[in-house]
């Protein structure tokens, strides 16, 4: 049973790369069209980019703390 | 052997229709789909399904669309009968010894207790229909790729966007039935946060839960695609430097991925049917 969580838990992370980049580029663009809608190039555009990074990188975090929890592994401060 | 030939025929043709068709068209040409033009379905498609439904959607049927068909005939010739005669030999009392039918019990308990067993519990019976039928239907669709003369609809972004639909479908419909449809607002937000941050973690959070099915969806359409791509490269290569010496290397590469893409073809059926049930059974947890 042990096993089976374990590759359970590999493949979320399989997932965690894509997320992470998807979530920079989908800010990034949403601050792109602001821009251009706007005019104010490139301010949006870091913006989103800068919350698309954090954002990222918290998907990222929550991933890792949450199965480090399910496992058992109660060293991490999680966010939940 | 026959797939080779095929993509040499295709080369060929290409050349001889003048030297404008470059090997990147060849190479295109057999990674995008096509409107069907000729028999049955080229009349169908000229006579019933050339006017755009609503004016949008395009409803000529591709060779995709026709290769997505012979996954579910054979998902059908193949677990309908089996399930007859595992049903028979149940009501007599005995255990069906068919070897056919032991074949694919095995790979239905393997995704019922690896995938399915893990994520659901008890509900395990429910949904088990759902997640076999992805499996073997994705997984139908990536091996009839390998079959010279077809294609892998899961190769195209739209099939598995359409895959990844459902899973985003049913996450969002099973998050509803057991937290209400509330949960969509509360529930996927961490519980104890102070107002602000909530304010700003519940967006992000949103975009997470409709990111989990985009990724299902290029993960799949990426494997799948790039091994194809892998193989006509390999063998265009030859064409390009129309020396046979190069075929010495290419040809063993493309025997190669070819084996390769059949272990591809069960693992990402395994991965994205285990995936679907990963987070369709993250949206049944509270926060």
């Amino acid at each position: 049973m042990n096993s089976r969580r374990d590759n359970r838990e590999y493949l979320r992370y399989s997932s965690v790369g894509i997320e992470l980049v998807l979530f920079v580029l989908i800010f990034f663009g949403c601050g792109h069209w602001v821009d251009r809608k706007f005019g104010t190039l490139p301010v949006f555009s870091l913006i989103g980019g800068l919350i698309g990074i954090v954002a990222g990188f918290y998907v990222v975090f929550r991933t890792i703390s949450s199965s480090d929890k399910r496992s058992g592994n109660s060293d991490m401060k999680t966010p939940k | 052997m026959y797939r080779f030939m095929g993509i040499f025929q295709t080369a060929i043709a290409a050349s001889s229709h003048g030297e404008s068709e470059k090997p990147g068209d060849v190479v295109v040409h057999h990674l995008t789909d096509h409107v069907i033009d000729w028999g049955l379905i080229g009349h169908i498609n000229d006579t019933f399904l050339s006017s755009k439904l609503f004016g949008v959607f395009d409803m000529r049927i591709t060779r995709w669309v026709v290769m997505m068909w012979i996954a579910v005939i054979l998902c059908l010739v193949i677990f309908i009968p089996i399930a007859i005669k595992i049903r028979r030999a149940a009501t007599r009392g005995e255990v069906s010894s068919s070897r056919w039918v032991a074949l694919w019990e095995v790979m239905i308990e393997y995704i019922k207790q690896e995938v399915i067993e893990p994520n659901f519990g008890d509900k395990t019976a429910k949904v088990s229909p759902y997640f076999l039928t992805v499996f073997f239907f994705i997984l139908f669709c990536n091996i009839v790729g390998l079959i010279p003369g077809m294609s892998s609809a899961t190769g195209n972004l739209a099939v598995t966007g359409a895959l990844a639909t459902l899973t985003l479908v049913e996450m969002i419909a099973i998050g509803f039935m057991k937290h209400g449809p509330l949960w969509i607002i509360t529930g996927i937000v961490p519980h104890g946060l102070p107002k602000p941050i909530y304010l700003v973690m519940w967006p992000i959070e949103l975009v997470s839960l409709f990111m989990k099915p985009v990724v299902l969806m290029i993960r799949l359409f990426a494997n799948m695609l790039a091994g194809h791509i892998m193989i006509i490269v390999f063998i265009m290569l030859i064409i390009m430097f129309e020396s046979f010496f190069v075929a010495m290397g290419a040809i063993p590469g493309v025997i190669f991925v070819d084996m390769l893409e059949l272990l591809v073809a069960f693992v990402q059926a395994y991965v994205f049917t285990m995936l679907s049930a990963i987070f369709v059974a993250s949206c049944m947890e509270s926060h």
